[in-house]
């Protein structure tokens, strides 16, 4: 097995039991110092992070550093440099969303995920860069800029969460916090090779995360295996009374190595992209995996969930209906930019909203507008509501006869940036084989199973019923172990210079 | 359903986005292809399943009436763009007008209104 | 006289009003921030109530509760489970850009306020609903200038909105509802129902129908701070339609329904907008706060809890202690007044006379409170030591007289008047040697008077009346001093 040169490539469990080892050399500055050293060297060629947050990691690192010199646990991610997606409030720092609306706002608050991150010992390094108010799936609709995949910079690396996937794929921080409205942690992680979890919804607190979709929105946590994701996601999951949403739920901790001898796979026809353009390359490895599990004694269910078919309308209807509402605060009045030119209330409000708000945003601000209006709700929002109700039992249906579904994250590898940029439907598409994982409210997870033929990530998704993150997070383990398909670091041609 | 550059114009004031003629030419066709995609909803069986998204809570799960930790209003007020004093600035508006002449838009009741002037 | 038209339609108003009414917690509906009126702008505020990004709401249960107790109160049915919406529209009060209100479950559903109509018979005003919601913040005006200011204190904290059916026909029952549920509230202690301060505030809507079959639109008006200018309101409109409609006939049922806001300095309503077609509020279900289920034993519970209302209270004190309808009026008037009353008549050996119970509050109680401008809360006096004072004059104890002065001392100090009566012998003088030789001594002191009785003015005997209970320190038993001044008098 290859050694770590770096010890930010260690794993973050052996990276935290360093630190807190007061006999051992490394320390939570050294890696928050590392990590900087990184995201100076790397990003401007990546453009992952909207802002790095030097002072406040730094901070952070020497309260862990003498927490240990003292002979306090700083927690199990001690000194773990965290990204942050700029669309989860941390105080003090600027809260852009990668919109020009929120120009200038500065949270008083701390989002609760991340607090609990850092409550555990891990150091903010710098907020990552986001679709506009986490609406895309490539992070061009940034106000500020695309960011662009670490395989390959002529490419997205996915999104809305593109920011934190390529921060963990380039190695500039080992964990990082994403948000995944209908795919938004999944399809970048894939896109980028690394792991990327979208919890039970009601698991992570929401508090402090700026709303998309609220019935929709999770954290998560991105890194480099499944294990790493682990760690993170118990740092952060849990109730919490700032949010009414959340519920308690069985533990994520590692359970009994059983194996996958046994494991009841199931395998949705509605998933199968082989006829999707230029997805056959795509379906090939997830059949490989589908073979690899029946030669390990797996049982394969095949299954049909025809409303996934329907999942797309759904969520462009559910989401931007939310949206709309959730979006509606941004007028000029309490924060964030506000138009020079209005002498009327009503130029105030439409002024700085048309200022403000990109594209993509306005797009879907209409769409969830028109979707509640008076006469078309029922057709619409209505409708919707009652469909993802029933693709939430079908989802509870399907879990009576297999433990787990496997599927592709996304249909394609990366693809180029301005490729789908003028295309709104296009891009929705990229989002069918993720956001019935929201709809439903169930937890999945994006895991690195292998390079196309451009050497570019592909992912494989494992879903499973609500609650079932451990399980999700055991099987993920044993896969890669299976399959050999792990993290493997894009070779960047700034190089590892830290 | 048919999208058209009016129904843009209609459902952006109710948002309140001032589009221009331009943007509204632009996202008229886009809306009229997303809403044909989506309108293959209307084709679902969607069955009589509980729209509810999340499982209800009992009176056990709600907040207790004390006062939180409380926060420096200076520190949520900063942020404010224009401000008189501890107010927030807006254009001059009358309760009960609508911002906008020309149009039939919602407004807040006077039951959200101002009791006092 | 000109010649009027074959037959003038005749009018009948129908109102039907909405009360928002301001509950009585220490937080916001929403977030644990304080909610007080009358503090400096923006100091009670938090994220939740700014509309922060990130920031969400979390329901306080006692705003359920005080919801629940309200909704018992008025006869309405609790609903099983129920859910909070979104009612989507801009409004620089309105930090979300949306209120946190209930659409289609509310959480009290029926019921109804018995109030008296103009003939002084009993009527029921049926309630539709009673929903939970967020209050908004307040704005006020530059006159004549270009801004507005925005005060977001007010904002989150917890409304009950009560609807009724357009079952009120007149100034007069509007007036009498608006009283009975603030006096309900009142006794409930679930609100402070204060028009002036905002924390019950009204919108009546209202229509003529006609005998011809016509009717005016509907119009809903605003901004009235005072239950007297409901009245107004209601009156003025219903004139301004009335007279509307005797113009444009029938044809006015196509008119628009709209809003008018009240002026109070000129006493009319002014035209705001019309309601062209039914606000697109765009309402959906809040997706940040789940439904609430409501057990059948916490509602219970709260039943049982409730105490008996300001209506049937009256009716009670009328029938079983024989009280005028004023008096009982003056007795129920809240809950403080009531709960001393009731305590004052409990005496340790058995009921005390209601009727005398009811002149010393009605008379000396409340005359000593207006004078010194207090309320009852504030008073040292218990309703056991008014008690105490009721007993030992109905005992012979002391006289009216002591009774009064004792009632002025122990008023202020809460002292027992059983007490002080043994401590300063107080006690009435009822020996009739004594009574004599005070008489006596009074007709020599006021020839005159003795005189003037003698030659036929009655009205002179009064003067050697308070000589002799002078003699007597004041402690004279007056009916004994009377029959012995009479006798000695011939």
């Amino acid at each position: 097995m290859k050694g770590f040169d770096n010890p930010l490539d260690l794993p973050v469990a052996t990276m935290a039991a360093r630190v807190r080892d007061a006999d051992d050399p490394l320390t939570a500055s050294e890696l928050v110092e590392t990590s900087l050293l990184r995201i100076e060297a790397l990003d401007p060629a990546i453009h992952a992070f909207l802002c790095t947050t030097p002072d406040l990691a730094r901070a952070q690192a020497e309260a862990v550093d003498t927490a240990v010199a003292e002979g306090r646990d700083p927690g199990p991610l001690a000194g773990v440099p965290l990204a942050v997606k700029d669309n989860i409030a941390v105080p003090g720092v600027p809260l852009t969303c990668a919109s020009k609306i929120l120009g200038g706002y500065v949270p008083p608050t701390w989002a609760t995920s991340v607090k609990r991150a850092v409550d555990a010992g891990a150091c903010i390094v710098g907020k990552t860069n986001l679709d506009e108010f986490a609406m895309g799936s490539s992070t061009e609709n940034s106000a500020f800029g695309a960011t662009r995949n670490p395989f390959d910079t002529s490419r997205v690396p996915g999104g809305s969460s593109g920011g934190s996937a390529a921060a963990v794929a380039a190695g500039m921080a080992p964990l990082a916090l994403g948000s995944d409205t209908g795919g938004s942690i999944r399809q970048p992680a894939a896109l980028c090779g690394i792991v990327g979890l979208k919890p039970t919804y009601g698991r992570v607190s929401r508090n402090g995360l700026v709303a998309f979709a609220s019935s929709l929105d999770q954290v998560g946590p991105m890194a480099r295996s499944a294990a790493d994701a682990r760690a993170l996601l118990e740092a952060i999951e849990g109730t919490d009374a700032a949010d009414a949403t959340t519920r308690r739920m069985s533990e994520v901790a590692r359970g009994p190595q059983t194996g996958l001898d046994g494991l009841r796979v199931g395998w949705a026809r509605e998933f199968d992209v082989r006829d999707v353009p230029g997805g056959a390359p795509t379906q090939d490895v997830v059949d490989g995996v589908r073979t690899l599990l029946e030669d390990g004694g797996a049982t394969s269910v095949d299954l049909s969930l025809p409303l996934v078919e329907a999942s797309i309308p759904v969520y462009y209807i559910v989401a931007p209906a939310e949206a709309s509402s959730n979006l509606a605060r941004y007028d000029g009045v309490r924060y964030g930019q506000r138009t020079a030119d209005a002498e009327t209330l009503q130029q105030l409000y439409a002024r700085t909203r048309d200022e403000g708000f990109g594209e993509e945003v306005k797009r879907r601000i209409l769409i969830g507008t028109f979707a509640l209006s008076s006469g078309y709700a029922d057709a619409y929002y209505k409708r919707a509501m009652a469909a993802r109700g029933a693709l939430r039992v079908a989802f509870q249906e399907a879990f009576e006869t297999c433990d787990v579904i496997l599927s592709a994250t996304t249909p394609t590898p990366a693809f180029a940036i301005g490729e789908k940029a003028g295309d709104p439907l296009a891009m929705y598409l990229c989002d069918v084989l993720t956001v019935a994982a929201n709809l439903a409210g169930i937890p999945a997870v994006s895991i690195p199973c292998g390079r196309s033929a451009e050497g570019l990530p592909v992912g494989l998704q494992l879903w499973g019923p609500a609650g079932s993150e451990g399980r999700l997070l055991d099987i993920a383990e044993d896969l890669a172990d299976a399959t050999g398909h792990r993290y493997l670091a894009p070779s960047l041609e700034t190089g590892r210079t830290a | 359903m048919d999208i058209d550059e009016d129904l843009v114009r209609n459902v952006a004031q109710l948002a309140r986005l001032e589009l221009t003629d331009d943007e509204v030419h632009a996202i008229a066709p886009q809306l009229a292809r997303i809403f044909a995609h989506v309108d293959k909803l209307q084709a679902v069986d969607v069955g009589s399943h509980d729209p509810a998204t999340q499982a209800p809570i009992d009176l056990d799960g709600l907040r207790d009436d004390t006062v939180g930790e409380t926060l420096d209003p200076r520190a949520i007020l900063r942020n404010a763009p224009a401000h008189d004093g501890a107010f927030l600035v807006v254009p001059r508006f009358f309760d009960g007008d609508e911002p906008s002449a020309e149009s039939s838009a919602p407004q807040g009741s006077a039951s959200e209104g101002n009791a006092s002037s | 006289m000109s010649d009027t038209p074959a037959a003038t339609p005749t009018g009948r108003v129908l109102i039907g009003v909405e009360v928002h009414l301001q509950l009585n917690t220490k937080t916001k509906c929403f977030s644990p921030s304080p909610y007080s009126f009358g503090a400096e702008p923006n100091t009670q505020i938090d994220p939740v109530v700014m509309g922060l990004p990130g920031a969400l709401p979390v329901l306080n249960r006692e705003a359920v509760r005080l919801s629940i107790r309200t909704g018992l109160a008025l006869g309405c049915e609790i609903a099983e489970t129920t859910k909070w919406d979104r009612k989507n529209y801009f409004y620089p009060d309105l930090p979300k850009g949306y209120q946190i209100s209930q659409f289609d479950q509310p959480l009290c559903v029926g019921g109804g306020i018995e109030i008296d109509d103009d003939e002084g018979n009993p009527k029921i005003v049926r309630i539709t609903r009673a929903h939970l919601e967020e209050d908004t913040g307040k704005s006020t005006h530059d006159e004549g200038g270009n801004k507005s200011r925005v005060d977001l204190n007010r904002a989150g904290a917890p409304l009950l909105e009560i609807v009724s059916e357009p079952d009120i026909n007149s100034a007069g029952e509007a007036e009498r509802y608006l009283d009975a549920l603030r006096e309900i509230v009142a006794f409930l202690g679930t609100s402070d129902g204060n028009m002036q301060e905002g924390n019950l505030r009204c919108e009546p809507n209202i229509n003529v129908i006609f005998d011809d079959g016509g009717k005016t639109p509907i119009v809903e008006v605003k901004n009235i701070n005072s239950v007297r200018n409901v009245g107004k309101a209601i009156e003025y409109e219903t004139e301004r339609q009335t007279r509307a409609y005797l113009e444009q006939g029938q044809t006015m049922a196509n008119t628009a329904r709209s809003t008018r806001g009240w002026d109070d300095d000129r006493g009319v309503t002014v035209h705001q907008r019309y309601k062209e077609s039914a606000d697109d509020y765009r309402y959906f279900p809040e997706p940040d706060l789940p439904a609430l289920t409501i057990d059948r034993a916490s509602v219970e519970a709260e039943r049982a809890a409730l105490p008996e209302l300001p209506r049937a209270r009256r009716a009670r004190y009328r029938e079983a202690y024989g009280l005028s309808a004023d008096d009982a009026v003056v007795l129920t008037g809240g809950p403080v007044i009531s709960a001393w009353f009731e305590a004052t008549l409990a005496g340790p050996a058995g009921p005390r006379d209601a009727k005398t119970v009811t002149n010393w509050i009605q008379g000396e109680l409340l005359r000593h409170l207006n004078e010194h401008k207090m309320d009852l809360a504030d008073v040292a006096l218990s309703p056991e030591g008014l008690g105490e004072i009721v007993d030992l004059l109905a005992a012979g104890t002391i006289n009216p007289r002591t009774a009064k002065e004792l009632f002025r001392e122990v008023v202020e100090s809460g002292a027992s008047p059983t007490a002080l009566v043994t401590e300063r012998g107080l006690g009435q003088v009822s020996d009739r040697g004594a009574v004599e030789d005070a008489v006596r001594a009074a007709m020599e002191a006021q020839p005159k008077a003795v005189e003037d009785v003698r030659g036929g003015n009655p009205k002179a005997r009064g003067r050697i009346f308070g000589e002799a209970m002078k003699q007597l320190q004041g402690r004279g038993d007056p009916k004994l001093v009377g029959s012995v001044l009479d006798e000695l008098l011939g």
